[in-house]
């Protein structure tokens, strides 16, 4: 069985190779699917049964059309959802974001570092840990 | 109703005396030794018995007069009846010549003067009423026919005289007549109720003399010494009697006067007035306050006079006061006293003063013959209680006024509400204030609007308040009386009411003025506010859109060393590095600035801040950072203010980093953190001993991306110290250093609360 993709939420375009980069670097076979903006993460999530689940969402919160607090409130309103992983991946350290996120049920929150080696660890870092070490939510569940 | 006392001794004694021994001894010693004297004098007799009918009668009215006069007892009427009766045949027996018919009448007046005056001891019910009875007039007409007989026919008379002797008849009538008299004598002897003294002793003398001497008639002759004698001692005990009433008379007149006296002087000298008036409401006395304070000359202006129509003719209101209505005449209509004091007296002069007076009956037995009045001026009184109520009055207006103004202010001081509501709100409560309230209409002009009281309307009297704002007239603020006012001598408006409409002119005016500056400050905190956001909307897209291309090169960078390292030859890879540290610098940059543009948002919080407790973390962290550091932190503890604990986090660790950074180099590094605390005022200092800063660059410390060091010396972005220092201002407080170039440099921040 395929394991199940990470859902990354990303608008902009380095950001989201260098993110690829990061996490299939070292024979991490995740699929990772990228919404370009807050609805299409949306749709993917709710619109298309035949969709895979993701196993981890990465989120951006400065996003078009639908920004990311509110991708992360509409993931934990919905029963099929809400106990999906969810880590907030942004370039914000504003006090805030930060609250307003973990009060809206982030499992995580990561700021993005400027230095690349710090941001490819991070990055890997985290799908080593949400993906292969995390035990989520048992399937069916919601 | 008799009441029996003692025996009256001095009665009895006077009685005995001179009824009794002197004329039965003086008659006995006169036939003794005088037997054969005579002398026959008609004239003489004539004389004698006239003057004892004459005071017989006197007599009779003088007891008559005493009983009118209510002295006294009621059965004296028989008395005077008594004398009466023997007074009218007496007085035929006088004008007689001796004979027959000259025995008989003697005999008569004897019989029935005795009989009547016996009928004293009837009871007090039996007692003919004073005056001109049935029984007065039946005894006068008696005796008189009884004389006239007499009189004219001589020779009719029963026969009295017998050879020289009075006949059994005539005895007989002069002995029951004398015991009558004694009888009556005796009444006078036992002391009784209303009865004098005096009269007691002079009627039991007189009437046990004539007893006596009808009994004694036997031992008598016609004109010898005895029967001169009972002349006499009758004519004395007359005459007695008579004295005795002219001086009780004079007594009487004198008491009288004493009286009238004690009632004058009273009169005189009471301060209240008085006057007495009959039935008809004709003046009948006045004492000479009442002629004093009604304007007259003396008692005789009032005497006779109607006092109603003279000093009570008109209402205090102007209107006549009928003599029907009138609450004095109430005391003799009614038979009730009246007190008033609610209205006026008129003076002599026409002029007219407010007057308290009480009205009572005068009763005579008991009938009511007039009103007796006392009244004083009650002008002062009246004028005390008139300048009460006036001032009453004005407080009440006073207190209208205040309430007014308290209305105005509680409606502008209400927190939301509109000017519109405000305004409303005070023009109602206007009309309330003004002393004519129910024609009081107000309207206020103001802004191009206007706020009017219920049913406004222009009257022909208003007051007008002009409007400022900053100076400007801007509107007007008017009260109209719909009718001339009631009160024309005050001018229709009261001043105080002209204060009143001026302040709230001036408090409307000020109210604008305020509500303006409120607009204007809420416009600029608005402006401020929008400004704000955009500047935070600017802070969030350069912490998000300016790292992101940061990112980029030093990602793409490192991707090209990772995947292409070994194809880039000679300095390349140099390059490649330099693009990576400047982007790394760059991304600095952009913390440091977003650091000081939090530093001067969001809301300052409150709190005590152990800043000791705070900069020993600090130090902690920095010296694991480099462990292999000799360095000493020396920190004063329980240093506390009252600030933003986050804020104040940032500052102190901009400082601390700063007193790291710039004593790295040295063998041995000491950090000093404290405070001194001055009139409340906490003044905090952190001293390093690092390469300090030369003093005339002390200004430019704290100015963003000043640095007084090269990058390649000390790293850094400039914008630290910037960030402190707006810190310390948005605290109220003041920041400074001191340094020495290679000794060290001194931050002192003062803090505006706080205690060590």
């Amino acid at each position: 069985m395929k394991p199940n993709p990470i859902l990354l939420v990303e608008d902009n375009p380095d950001d989201e190779m260098l993110i690829r980069r990061s996490l299939t670097g070292n024979g991490f076979g995740h699929n990772i699917i990228t919404a370009h903006d807050g609805q299409e993460a949306l749709d993917y999530l709710f619109d298309d049964p035949e969709n895979a689940k993701p196993a981890l969402v990465l989120l951006d919160l400065r996003l078009p059309r639908v920004d990311g607090h509110e991708v992360l409130r509409r993931i934990r309103a919905d029963k099929r959802t809400e106990l999906l992983p969810v880590v907030i991946l942004t370039s914000s350290d504003e006090e805030e974001d930060i609250l307003k996120s973990y009060r809206g049920g982030a499992n995580s929150y990561v700021r993005k570092p400027i230095k690349f080696e710090e941001f490819g660890k991070a990055v890997h870092a985290l799908g080593l840990y949400w993906v292969l070490t995390n035990l989520g939510p048992p399937r069916g569940g919601g | 109703m008799g009441t029996f006392g003692r025996i009256r001794n001095p009665a009895l004694a006077s009685m005995i005396l001179l009824g009794g021994v002197v004329p039965i001894v003086s008659g006995y010693l006169l036939s003794e030794f005088l037997p054969d004297w005579r002398w026959v004098s008609h004239e003489f007799h004539h004389l004698a018995e006239s003057i004892g009918a004459f005071s017989a009668a006197i007599i009779g009215s003088l007891i008559l007069a005493m009983r009118q006069v209510g002295k006294g007892l009621p059965s004296y009427v028989w008395l005077a009846y008594a004398f009466f009766g023997m007074g009218v045949l007496d007085a035929f027996h006088s004008v007689l010549d001796a004979g027959q018919a000259f025995v008989w009448l003697h005999s008569t007046a004897t019989i029935v003067g005795g009989a009547l005056a016996a009928l004293i001891w009837l009871p007090k019910g039996l007692v003919p009423r004073v005056g001109t009875g049935a029984v007065f007039y039946l005894v006068l007409s008696a005796t008189t026919a009884l004389g006239l007989v007499a009189f004219l026919f001589p020779e009719t008379v029963p026969t009295m005289v017998a050879g020289g002797h009075f006949t059994a008849a005539a005895r007989a009538l002069n002995v029951l007549g004398g015991l009558g008299f004694i009888t009556a004598a005796a009444f006078f002897l036992v002391s009784r109720e209303g009865m004098g003294a005096a009269e007691s002793t002079i009627f039991a003398t007189q009437a046990f003399l004539f007893g006596i001497a009808g009994i004694l008639f036997d031992f008598s002759e016609l004109w010898d010494g005895a029967w001169w004698l009972w002349h006499v001692l009758r004519i004395t005990a007359y005459l007695a009697v008579v004295i005795y009433f002219f001086t009780l008379f004079l007594q009487g007149q004198k008491e009288l006067q004493a009286k009238e006296e004690r009632n004058r002087l009273l009169l005189s000298s009471t301060a209240e007035a008085i006057y007495g008036v009959d039935l008809e409401g004709r003046c009948m006395f006045s004492n000479p306050a009442c002629v004093r304070i009604l304007g007259y000359g003396s008692e005789q202006d009032l005497a006779g006079r109607n006092m109603h129509d003279l000093i009570h003719h008109t209402r205090p209101d102007g209107t006549p006061y009928p003599n029907q209505e009138c609450r004095i005449y109430q005391a003799f209509r009614e038979g009730t006293g009246a007190h008033v004091e609610d209205e006026v007296f008129w003076r002599a002069d026409g002029s007219a003063f407010p007057v308290e007076y009480w009205s009572y009956p005068i009763h005579r037995n008991d009938d009511i013959v007039g009103a007796v009045i006392t009244f004083i001026d009650i002008t002062e009184r009246k004028a005390a209680e008139d300048a009460l109520q006036q001032k009453t009055r004005e407080l009440g207006e006073r207190v209208k006024e205040l309430e007014c103004l308290y209305t105005m202010s509680q409606a502008m001081a209400r927190d939301g509400a509109g000017i519109d509501e405000v305004f409303q709100e005070m023009v109602d409560a206007i009309p309330a204030s003004w002393q004519h309230s129910d024609i009081a209409r107000a309207r206020l002009s103001v802004g191009g609007k206007e706020y009017r009281s219920a049913n406004f309307e222009e009257g022909p009297w208003k007051q007008t308040s002009d409007i400022r704002v900053t100076g400007a007239v801007v509107g007007t603020l008017e009260v109209h009386y719909l009718e001339e006012s009631p009160e024309r001598s005050e001018g229709p408006f009261l001043e105080e009411e002209r204060s009143l409409l001026d302040e709230m002119a001036l408090r409307i005016g000020q109210f604008l003025e305020a509500r303006r500056a409120d607009e204007e400050l809420r416009r600029y905190t608005a402006q401020l506010e929008a400004a704000n956001k955009e500047l935070e909307t600017f802070a969030y897209s350069v912490s998000h859109d300016l790292r992101a291309p940061l990112r980029a090169i030093d990602g793409f960078s490192q991707a090209l060393v990772e995947d292409y390292g070994d194809k880039l030859e000679g300095e390349a890879k140099l390059y490649l590095d330099r693009l990576r540290s400047g982007s790394q610098t760059m991304a600095e940059l952009i913390d440091g600035l977003l650091k000081l543009s939090r530093s001067t948002r969001g809301e300052l919080r409150q709190e005590d801040v152990n800043l000791s407790d705070m900069a020993s973390e600090i130090a902690e962290q920095l010296r694991k950072e480099d462990a292999e550091r000799n360095a000493a932190f020396r920190i004063t503890p329980e240093v506390i203010v009252t600030a933003d604990p986050r804020l104040l986090r940032a500052a102190l660790e901009n400082l601390l980093g700063n007193a790291w950074k710039f004593t790295r180099d040295n063998p041995e590094t000491v950090i000093e953190f404290g405070a001194r605390n001055v009139d409340g005022r906490v003044t905090c200092y952190l001293r390093d001993n690092g390469v300090g800063f030369d003093m005339a660059y002390a200004d430019k410390l704290f100015a963003p991306f000043q640095r007084l060091h090269r990058q390649d010396e000390f790293e850094g972005t400039g914008i630290g110290l910037s960030t402190v220092e707006r810190i310390v201002h948005r605290h109220g407080g003041r920041i400074w250093a001191e340094g020495v170039v290679g000794k060290g440099a001194t931050f002192f921040i003062e803090l505006q609360t706080g205690r060590t």
